[in-house]
């Protein structure tokens, strides 16, 4: 291996990193050390994940089971996180909770990206006019506080989870469009384009074969990044009443029963609300990680 | 001759990476007189910059001096402070980069640039220093001063971004100015017009320039001293006219050797095989060894210092005994 | 220029949308606003004096040259003009906003730019660190922790209405603190990219005080996409502002539109909406104006 130079002092830490003798696996302990913020959102995610899948094994009480007599108690060793107005664990709701956020996030990201990567990939490729309409449209839909967007459609399509999708999903494409879009530009005037262009490739081809697989890792950070925010919209709206409907557990609605109830009972609205904290964050610093991985000029 | 304006002795500049430390200075020494062309050669990543960098102390994170002495005029400014250097900048060693495109802030119009120097340092008042500023624009051979001193510089070709450039750097007629790569950026018709300008301006002035360049043909015409830089070191240097007639390194043979002479036709273009070695890893001894046709166990064990053949014509390689 | 031609359409666009959205709501507003028993006549008459009995397309045009006039009908609820509703809340909403989003800059470009100048250390990676944490944050969440310790353990501020300095501390405090830690990490990333420019390099290479260096050559130029971002940020304050004037009570625009939609106040929401939307072309426009008026590269653009 190669020698390093010797220095007798040696006086900072960076000095210092770089005097390790670089092998192979000293290299990979410094990558995830480097990217130990994103290691931990990693396993934030994968424990959540689990939380999700495995809920009916954790979860000591179905998240529906009442036991009003022992109402809002405080937490303890039976009652994890303590009771609710009903008599609910909620600890099993939180647990329960888990399932419905990443659903919820995933399907919005789903429907986000689809429409955002479409838009996206047309502006890009055709150029001119309808490059101008879509980018101005989808400009101005991005600046537009997805809340209240989101509340009037909900209100025309009644409360309940699946309008909330909706309505989320319709609010914040923009992002994937301009990413993606920037992305595309960049490509379409390279040699394989050209050349795909020269044999007589339709375009819908083109876009399926060639610029398809490359805005792939793009848009993998860019949804990793766009999951949490989905999932605090979505509770947003559940915290304001029209998503979820009782009794199901979902996040954003346990914390608007909190709410009411945070004088004599805190820890109804704490606990939900820490675990969103901590999802969100988790998906966050994997984003970031592997933004810094994949494509560092990202910024959203 | 009296004592140089300026001497690197060993200079050393090192920058710490996560991949590890790379020496891009390892122990340069070189010595600029008053009033003369010093042309610093070499490839690519051999260095070049980097010195320039630190004679300016413009050294950043993750980068640093690590060692050595810079003497202006006999002080030496490695151990000034900051606000000390700071004075030195700009007034007395300038300094102008290879690509003027990105080197002029787009927000501000030529003539306040040209002005920000000469207020800074000699307290000139705005009017007086953009009148000075109308002047240089004019000196630099950029038509119809008045309108260009208010032009942003994205309207501005290359050339006379460059020119800019220069305008802004003697503004307050340093002593030194250090040239990195001028031309490079530039076409071909246009670099001579630079080169005409900056020899002028020296001239004019009586200025010394510092010349980096890779381009051997420009330290023909215009150099008076040289030195060969690779791979963080100097491994020859003296007047062009000694290295260029005589030249004693295997490397410096080499390089002047793939320049076609006159019309000659050639079958082949002489070339030197190998590149530059990693900055981070430099193979043991003399540097230069792996692609070194003379290359012998001593080169490959020992490192060769810079020894003086001559007045004023330094080498670094055991065959002449380093 | 563009925008504006853009931005007309699309506000037409919007209101038509939410027009038909209204239209299609569940439940007969006439019931809602005469109430429980009452004669088919009486429904019939009430149906002729709201004009709904008139087309469709009729009754868009209809309300939309009421609206051109700021006038945007009744509150199927309160019987109150719409338009004094929203105005006599509009001042609290611009408020609550305008503060957040001054306190935010304010306090967030130092951070960046420090953060960017002590890049690699214990401030940066920490200002890095809160950021991300803010922003995993729900708005509404973070509003109720700082209600439970600061307003009713502590008991320092109040925590609701709006009774004058202290009980904005609150509200405010919920909308500043995620967008302080965003634009601190955005001034913070702009400010690495241009310190790294070759002018900036230029400016040191002039021995200009250091002051002058960041402040005036870097700062100035990373500061070109930050206040565009502000006008672009603006509508989604009011996003925010839309949920903390709830769970605070303050008397908003927000609060407003929240409770209309609960109560189902169609003429509300759709005011509420439309001014919104057309605040947010205005925001646009303004963007890019500004952006035109930074940036000189930008001018020459447009002029070509």
């Amino acid at each position: 291996m190669k020698a390093m130079g010797v220095e007798e002092t040696v006086p900072k830490e960076v000095e210092r990193k770089s005097m390790f003798k670089l092998t192979k696996l000293k290299e990979f302990c410094l990558l995830l050390l480097h990217y130990k913020m994103s290691c931990i959102g990693l396993l934030v995610v994968i424990g959540i994940t689990i939380l999700a899948t495995f809920a009916p094994i954790i979860a000591p009480k179905h998240f529906a089971k009442t036991d009003v007599p022992n109402k809002l108690q405080p937490p303890s060793l039976t009652y994890l996180f303590g009771t609710d107005v009903l008599g609910r664990d909620v600890f099993s709701r939180v647990v329960y909770g888990a399932q419905i956020a990443l659903w919820v996030g995933l399907i919005v990201v789903l429907v986000q990206a689809s429409i955002g990567i479409t838009l996206g990939v047309m502006a890009g490729y055709f150029n001119g006019k309808l490059d101008k309409i879509i980018s101005a449209f989808a400009d101005i839909v991005w600046s537009f506080p997805p809340v209240v967007l989101a509340l009037g459609i909900v209100m025309v399509l009644g409360p309940g989870i699946t309008q909330v999708v909706i309505a989320i999903a319709l609010t914040s494409w923009p992002t994937f469009t301009r990413v993606t879009r920037a992305k595309v530009q960049s490509m379409v005037n390279r040699e394989f384009v050209l050349a795909a262009r020269a044999v007589g490739e339709s375009d819908l081809s083109i876009m399926l074969r060639y610029l398809l697989p490359n805005i792939t890792s793009t848009n993998l950070v860019l949804a990793t990044l766009t999951l949490p925010a989905a999932i605090i919209s979505t509770t947003a709206l559940s915290f304001l009443g029209f998503g979820a409907q009782p009794p199901t557990p979902d996040w954003g609605a346990m914390l608007s029963e909190g709410a009411s109830q945070l004088v004599i009972a805190p820890w109804i609205a704490t606990f939900p609300g820490i675990f969103i904290v901590i999802t969100a964050l988790g998906f966050n610093l994997l984003g970031d990680g592997l933004r810094d991985l994949l494509d560092p000029k990202l910024r959203v | 001759m009296d004592a140089p304006l300026l001497a690197v002795t060993n200079l050393k500049t090192y920058f710490y990476l996560s991949k590890g430390v790379l020496k891009a200075v390892d122990g340069v020494s070189l010595t600029i007189n008053e009033n003369e062309v010093f042309c610093l050669v070499g490839e690519t990543g051999c260095g070049k910059s980097v010195t320039a960098l630190s004679i300016m102390r413009l050294i950043f994170y993750p980068g640093k001096i690590v060692d050595g002495n810079i003497l202006y005029k006999g002080m030496d400014i490695l151990k000034l402070p900051e606000s000390e250097m700071r004075k030195i900048r700009g007034k007395e060693i300038a300094m102008i980069f290879q690509s003027p495109m990105k080197s002029l802030n787009p927000v501000f119009n030529v003539g306040y640039q040209i002005s920000e120097a000469p207020i800074v340092h000699f307290g000139l008042s705005h009017s007086d220093a953009w009148k000075q500023a109308v002047e240089l624009i004019e000196k630099v051979r950029i038509p119809d001063p008045d309108l260009r001193a208010k032009s942003y510089p994205h309207v501005l070709s290359g050339g006379m971004k460059q020119r800019s450039m220069i305008a802004m750097m003697i503004s307050c007629e340093p002593r030194l100015l250090i040239a990195d790569e001028p031309t490079t950026a530039l076409d071909v018709t246009v670099q001579a017009q630079i080169m005409d300008l900056l020899l002028d301006i020296r001239k004019k002035r009586s200025m010394s320039i510092m010349l980096i360049t890779h381009n051997f043909g420009l330290v023909a015409e215009t150099g008076d001293e040289v030195a060969v830089m690779y791979s963080g070191k100097v491994v020859e240097s003296g007047s062009v006219k000694d290295v260029f007639k005589e030249p004693l390194h295997p490397y410096t043979q080499g390089l002047l050797r793939c320049i076609p002479v006159g019309f000659e036709r050639k079958t082949e273009i002489d070339y030197i095989a190998g590149t530059l070695p990693s900055a981070i890893g430099p193979p043991l001894g003399c540097r230069f060894h792996p692609r070194c046709r003379y290359a012998t166990e001593k080169c490959r064990g020992q490192e060769p210092q810079l020894i003086s053949l001559g007045e004023n014509h330094l080498v670094a390689c055991h065959l002449h005994g380093g | 220029m563009k925008k504006v031609l853009i931005g007309i359409p699309v506000v037409f666009f919007v209101s038509l949308f939410i027009f038909l959205l209204m239209q299609m709501m569940p439940g007969d507003p006439i019931r809602l606003i005469a109430g429980e028993r009452v004669t088919p006549q009486r429904i019939e008459e009430l149906r002729r004096s709201w004009g709904l009995d008139q087309p469709i397309y009729v009754q868009y045009f209809y309300w939309l040259s009421h609206v051109m006039v700021g006038d945007f009908g009744f509150s199927y609820v309160t019987r109150l003009p719409v338009s004094i509703l929203v105005w006599s809340r509009l001042p609290y909403t611009i408020e609550l906003t305008l503060t957040s989003l001054a306190l935010s800059y304010v306090l967030g470009i130092p951070i960046g730019v420090i953060a960017a100048l002590k890049r690699g250390t214990f401030l940066d990676d920490a200002t890095i660190g809160l950021s991300t944490f803010f922003y995993s944050m729900p708005t509404y969440w973070l509003g109720l922790m700082l209600m439970l310790t600061f307003g009713l353990y502590l008991r320092w501020f109040p925590v609701s209405g709006a009774s004058g300095f202290e009980s904005m501390t609150l509200p405010t405090l919920t909308l500043t603190l995620p967008y302080v830690a965003m634009s601190g990490r955005i001034v913070r990333t702009e400010m690495l990219d241009v310190l790294t420019e070759d002018y900036v390099r230029t400016a040191w290479a002039k021995g200009l005080p250091s002051r002058r260096v960041i402040l005036r050559h870097a700062l100035r130029n990373a500061l070109i996409p930050l206040t565009v971002m502000f006008f672009l940020d603006l509508p989604w304050i009011i996003g925010g502002a839309v949920i903390v004037e709830t769970v605070f009570a303050w008397p908003g625009m927000g609060s407003l539109l929240y409770k209309s939609v609960v109560r189902q106040d169609y003429p509300v929401v759709q005011a509420i909406v439309i001014i919104i939307a057309i605040l947010t072309v205005v925001c646009n426009i303004l963007g890019d104006i500004v952006s035109a008026f930074l940036d000189p590269r930008i001018r020459v653009e447009k002029e070509a």
